[in-house]
């Protein structure tokens, strides 16, 4: 049973979604103070501001343990963010401490949105976080937990941040304020009004208003808020967009109250309204004088209210966030699938048979802007589903952190590039495979550190993790400066779980490395916690193949390997060679073509023993894969000079395949088979797909992997 | 008599339904107009290697690719060649399109519960296994397809 709030599963994607950016920042920062050595000011308060956010949306979405953990977490920051030489007797444990909550964090959340949540138990990780808290002071951190608000104000952060761009009005406002709270601190509260606007097009702003007030109902008393209970009613978003949302409240602390709202989610501006006036109409409300508060009321209704006010009181204070939406990942494929359309239907009108022989100057001119239009369109919606791979580094960073520790060697982990960015289809499968190459090499192939001295390498092992964009293709490097693969080793392996193709004396070095991903082959005899568990690297490749994709091995013995994964940047619209076949016309990848030849009484072609064609280029000798025959197709050339060669190639393997005609190059969307066929299994047969032509005609979009395999 | 009852109030919809109904040779087919989106005159097919026969290959509807089955030899009728009256009724269910080529087109019939025989469960599952029901009208038989069984729930082996 799911402990969500029923009534808050509409906001749960948004809950997930912002939850999870937050966790990643917060792994971001601790690396990065890790690394530098500790925690400065600014990262303190960082992590303080993500665990508040996640603790007050967990509450509200009703998931206790998530909350009760960040909440934990957060106490512990505050004793830190006072001082932060507390932190370090206990950096150490302190780090590893936060790094366990934020992974408890992280598992809850990828599953909180499933059917049968169960929600995991946080009292381990909470009783260390209070271990913690005592050692750091015990009498502390009685204080902290009786008094967190007074406390929080006395460092202010809140409001001195956002001072800097304070006008005139602002800063008497803020004076009259910390003079009411210095004044009368302990013994009286006093009445506020805020204002707040929420970002533009943020949506659910009525939802966010209540989460607000939820929050807020921690530090201070509400007396009640415009529109009254905003998540009632889905109206109240157009009314808090035009109006604001307007708390009224009563705290002893406005300080810390208000540096609640600045470290709200989504907050575009916020301003505390004149008090006085706000506390007279509450005050008139509470004498029972209704019609004076109906016409408060009244007045908030009215579009001039704010804009009369505003200039009065105080200036939005910008909380300085980059405007950026996220988009549902369903629209940005349907819009990749209508730019495909466009692409057909331009390519179909330019070349419409009905204007064959025709003398259209205007037309051509006219084709030619619009095809440069569709191209610039193509460009900019690849470009919005490009994201940096930079997230996906992250990740490894921190893989690489707990296993060097956890295997007692010293790895030095530099990543290159992680700017580069990659379709997002591409950025949500590269992560396993290449999270599997960095276990392998930081469990394999680095030695430990004892070793290294022995072999008079540096005691710190190095793993470089690189990402380049070349001409169409993403090029994703992992390097490793450990032991290297040993050929004698892993042939001798394949011949004994019988991998081999051919005579062992007949491999060269490059294919004995490719052996290493061939399914059912793994090279360490023991199974650890990192690697070991039956998937080795066939997983890699098949996954990198799925993105049509390609994984090749360079190792030299004592010196390091290097795996080179290449992947075309996109994988929906690709450049491709028209060929026919009888009647049938196939789409090859422009990629995996090498060279087109005609074959004539001067090309080398040899029968071997079954049969079976092969011909001479440059030396070296390749199958030809005649294509009216493997897919059985009638009424194509037979002749082998009177049809077109065409050499392709996939990875290390290459094969020539013929064909009856070059129809000529074009550029096609990928469509996958239609459903129905899937049972067929014909993707397995060499075939990526189809596509539409020009006219309308369907091509087939070979697959050059799987047709040299199934060869 | 009180099962058939049963059986006749689930399947409230199905007899409540129309049916388009087309010709293979002689027999008369029908296929519940709810799942028909689209009636188009036969087109050139683009054939996919390693299928079963009666798959003919995909075509192009307006930028979808679909499936088409040459109804005749999914149902071991003998194949006849395709000419003008030749249509491809395309239907979908499920995740499912599929067009089913058939001689032609005829009409669509509504059947009330008393001109309509559902095939028994146990003979669905072997003589009959691609019918879900029989219709009258006069003197003429309709056999209702199963569209389920055929595109959805057959593996194709």
């Amino acid at each position: 049973m799911s402990p969500i709030d029923p009534s808050m599963m509409p906001m749960l994607d948004t809950f997930v979604f912002e939850t999870t950016t937050l966790l990643e920042q917060l792994d971001d920062i601790l690396l990065e103070a890790e690394k530098s050595g500790g925690l400065d000011e600014e990262s303190v308060n960082e992590i303080f501001r993500v665990m508040h956010t996640i603790k007050g949306s967990a509450a509200m979405m009703g998931a206790d343990n998530i909350s009760t953990l960040a909440h934990k977490v957060e106490d512990l920051f505050f004793l830190i963010r006072e001082d932060l030489s507390r932190m370090e007797p206990r950096s150490g444990e302190i780090f590893d401490l936060v790094f366990k909550a934020s992974d408890f964090l992280k598992t809850e959340i990828e599953n909180v949105d499933k059917e049968d949540y169960d929600p995991a138990d946080a009292y381990e990780l909470v009783d260390l976080l209070n271990y913690e808290i005592d050692a750091i002071n015990g009498t502390a951190y009685m204080e902290a937990v009786s008094g967190e608000g007074s406390d929080g104000a006395s460092d202010g952060t809140g409001i001195e941040n956002a001072g800097g761009e304070n006008t005139d009005g602002k800063s008497s406002d803020l004076s009259h304020v910390a003079e009411g709270t210095s004044g009368e601190r302990d013994d009286s509260e006093k009445a506020y009004a805020v204002r707040v606007f929420f970002e533009d097009d943020i949506q659910m702003e009525n939802i966010r208003a209540f989460m607000l007030l939820t929050q807020l109902r921690d530090y201070c008393d509400i007396i009640g808020s415009e529109p009254e209970n905003p998540e009632t009613d889905s109206k109240n978003s157009a009314l808090i967009i035009k109006n604001g949302f307007i708390v009224h409240f009563r705290t002893s602390n406005i300080r810390s109250t208000l540096s609640v709202i600045e470290n709200s989610l989504h907050i575009k501006s916020y301003e505390l309204l004149d008090t006085d006036r706000a506390e007279e109409g509450r005050a008139r409300e509470a004498d029972g004088s209704k019609p004076a508060a109906e016409v408060q009321r009244g007045m908030a209704g009215k579009s001039e209210r704010p804009k009369e006010q505003q200039p009065k009181n105080v200036q939005p204070v910008k909380t300085g966030k980059q405007s950026f939406i996220s988009v549902n990942q369903a629209k940005l494929d349907q819009l990749m699938d209508l730019m495909g359309e466009i692409v057909i239907t331009e390519a179909m009108v330019a070349n419409n048979p009905d204007l064959k022989g025709l003398n259209l100057d205007n037309f051509n001119k006219s084709t030619r802007e619009l095809r440069k239009l569709t191209d610039e369109l193509q460009d900019i919606v690849m470009s919005i589903r490009m994201v940096p791979l930079s997230g996906v580094f992250q990740k490894m960073n921190r893989i690489v952190r707990d296993m060097s520790k956890k295997l007692g060697k010293e790895v030095e982990f530099v990543t290159e590039g992680g700017d580069t960015e990659v379709d997002k289809s591409i950025n949500d499968i590269i992560g396993d495979p290449l999270m599997h190459m960095i276990r392998n090499a930081v469990d394999h192939a680095i030695e430990t550190p004892e070793e290294r001295a022995a072999a008079g390498k540096p005691r710190q092992g190095k793993v470089i993790l690189g990402a380049r964009n070349i001409g169409g293709e993403i090029v994703i490097t992992v390097e490793d400066d450990g032991r290297g693969l040993d050929p004698a080793k892993i042939l001798y392996k394949a011949a004994s779980k019988g991998l081999l193709t051919k005579p062992e004396s007949e491999y060269s070095v490059k294919e004995i490395f490719q052996l290493i991903m061939i399914p059912g082959f793994s090279t360490n005899d023991e199974v650890t916690e990192y690697s070991g568990r039956g998937v080795g690297m066939d997983v890699v490749r098949s996954n990198i193949e799925q993105l049509s994709g390609s994984v090749m091995v360079e190792s030299e013995q004592g010196v390091g390997t290097r795996f080179t994964i290449k992947i075309p940047l996109t994988l929906a619209i690709v450049d491709g060679m028209e060929l026919s076949v009888g009647a049938t016309i196939f789409t090859v990848p422009i990629t995996s073509i090498r060279q087109s030849f005609k074959i004539n009484e001067e090309t080398k072609v040899i029968h071997d023993t079954n049969g079976a064609e092969m011909i001479m280029l440059r030396g070296e000798c390749y199958p030809i894969i005649r294509l009216h025959r493997f897919f059985n197709i009638a009424n194509a050339v037979e002749d082998l000079r009177e049809g077109i060669a065409v050499l392709i190639q996939s990875g290390s393997k290459s094969a020539v395949i013929f064909a009856d005609e070059l129809l000529g190059e074009q550029q096609v969307v990928v469509k996958p088979f239609p459903f129905y066929l899937n049972r067929f299994q014909i993707k397995s047969y060499g075939l990526a797909g189809c596509t539409i032509l020009g006219d309308g005609s369907i091509s087939l979009i070979l697959d050059s992997a799987n047709l040299i395999n199934r060869f | 008599m009180s099962d058939t009852a049963g059986v006749l109030r689930v399947h409230k919809d199905e007899l409540a339904g129309r049916y388009l109904t087309f010709r293979l040779g002689e027999n008369t087919y029908g296929v519940e107009l709810m799942k028909v989106i689209d009636i188009i005159t036969i087109q050139a097919i683009t054939s996919v290697p390693y299928v079963p026969d009666y798959v003919k290959g995909i075509i192009n509807l307006r930028g979808k690719i679909i499936p088409v089955i040459d109804m005749r030899i999914k149902f071991s009728l003998p194949p006849v060649g395709y000419d003008d009256r030749t249509c491809i009724i395309v239907i979908e269910m499920d995740r499912i399109q599929v067009g089913m080529i058939v001689d032609t087109v005829s009409e669509v019939l509504t059947f009330d519960a008393e001109s309509l025989t559902l095939i028994p469960e146990f003979d669905r599952y072997n003589n009959n296994k691609y019918l879900s029901s029989i219709g009258r009208v006069g003197d003429k038989l309709v056999m209702n397809l199963n569209c389920q069984k055929i595109f959805v729930e057959d593996s194709g082996q």
